[in-house]
């Protein structure tokens, strides 16, 4: 091919953060939804991010330096408890091998999602008829900007009513968002959005109560795990069109 | 500003412990900024997020730059960077973190230094780029080849990198 781009470990690199061109990630994608070494090489890399995130939260456990808390005249109870890790964000798949992940199960009930209601989009974030296309093409662990927010698709799933449903987060300047959309005919409907205010240059953290009912809620909402980094692309090739298979 | 700082304290302590991978240095590291932010304040309008980790980083370089100058001794990392784990977690896990602490260290500083404002800070290229006056292809080189070295160095742990992050 003429236009063929050179799929180094720097392109890959860029690829996994969202900082190419369309046109060469969308060359890139096609590229390795038949590639499977390139496929691997690319879960490397986004494994090796994995390990460094990881590492960065372990230092959470540890309580603030009473010190620096004198400094600012507060204690430990006043900081925000966005930062300490959450059970969720651990597993969230940026590259998903063919594994499914684990949601854990919560002390404090469960939030029961009978029907879904219409969502009453704030004028905070995009409406979602504003980003669906990236809900059609765009694969877990990537992020794209948009008018004044930037969205990341988390992963995907089936939900309990044979839906595939897709979580995932959007941030603007002042408030984050984790929402989930699942696709009834060929459009993609708002199920749940829980925000809150976004701490800047950090996309990573969600507050300690936004998690619980994130959790809760995709508890009580998926259909076994999360699918597979695979099945996902097969699906974005097929535009969503197969069926569901539970 | 101080009521600013207590909300943003956890997440510079992070970044501040992925720049030293020493939790009594990170401690050290943080307070230094701490300290310098009441001093000196910040720009009007500023971000205090952005500023707090710019400013945390410029220390951590030239406490980099310090101690090459001086003894070698004195570079050399404690035995227990580490943080402690829950209760309930095993040593297994210590280890885990230990052999990513080890291979982090393992990076050129100027990689290791990318990588935590991309990964760990979550900065686009360009912002990186801007705030170490670097061009954006040396943000894309220095963080590829990161990532390259550590999926090279954990991967001799033997299939290690699948484990640590499941």
């Amino acid at each position: 091919m003429s236009d063929d781009i050179m799929i180094d470990d720097e392109t890959l690199s860029a690829f996994l953060d969202g900082e190419l061109p369309e046109p060469e990630m969308q060359k890139i994608r096609t590229t390795l939804a038949s590639n499977t070494e390139l496929s691997e090489r690319l879960r490397m890399l986004g494994m090796a991010d994995q390990a460094v995130k990881l590492l960065s939260r372990a230092v959470d456990h540890e309580p603030l330096p009473e010190s620096v808390l004198q400094l600012l005249g507060g204690d430990d109870r006043e900081t925000a408890p966005a930062a300490h890790p959450t059970t969720f964000a651990r597993f969230r798949p940026m590259l998903a091998p063919a594994l499914g992940f684990c949601l854990l199960l919560l002390a404090v009930g469960l939030v029961f999602v009978s029907n879904r209601e219409p969502m009453n989009e704030t004028g905070a974030f995009p409406a979602i008829a504003e980003y669906s296309a990236y809900l059609d093409t765009l694969p877990s662990g990537e992020t794209v900007s948009l008018a004044g927010a930037r969205l990341q698709n988390r992963f995907s799933f089936i939900s309990t009513g044979g839906e595939y449903c897709r979580q995932y987060q959007l941030i603007t300047d002042t408030m984050a968002s984790e929402n989930i959309a699942c696709r009834s005919g060929n459009e993609w409907e708002l199920a749940a959005a829980l925000s809150s205010p976004a701490i800047p240059d950090d996309s990573e953290f969600r507050p300690a109560g936004i998690q619980d009912d994130l959790n809760r809620l995709l508890q009580d909402m998926m259909q076994g795990s999360a699918l597979d980094l695979e099945t996902e692309q097969a699906l974005i090739g097929s535009r969503w069109q197969q069926a569901p298979t539970p | 500003m101080r009521k600013e700082l207590l909300q943003i304290l956890p997440n510079l302590r992070r970044y501040a412990w992925s720049l030293t991978n020493s939790v009594h240095d990170a401690d050290d590291l943080l307070q230094n900024t701490v300290e310098r932010l009441l001093a000196r304040g910040m720009p009007e309008g500023a971000n205090i997020s952005k500023w707090a980790f710019t400013v945390c980083r410029n220390i951590w370089i030239d406490e980099c730059r310090a101690r090459k100058v001086r003894s070698s001794e004195e570079w050399q990392a404690d035995k227990h960077d580490l943080p402690a784990v829950e209760g309930d977690r095993n040593m297994q896990h210590k280890l885990d973190l230990q052999k990513i602490n080890e291979a982090i260290k393992q990076l050129p500083q100027e990689q290791h230094l990318v990588l935590s404002m991309v990964a760990v800070q979550g900065l686009a290229y360009r912002e990186v780029a801007e705030e170490l006056d670097i061009p954006l292809g040396t943000v894309m080189s220095r963080l590829a080849r990161a990532r390259s070295s550590l999926v090279k160095i954990l991967e001799l742990e033997g299939g290690y990198i699948d484990s640590v992050t499941h």
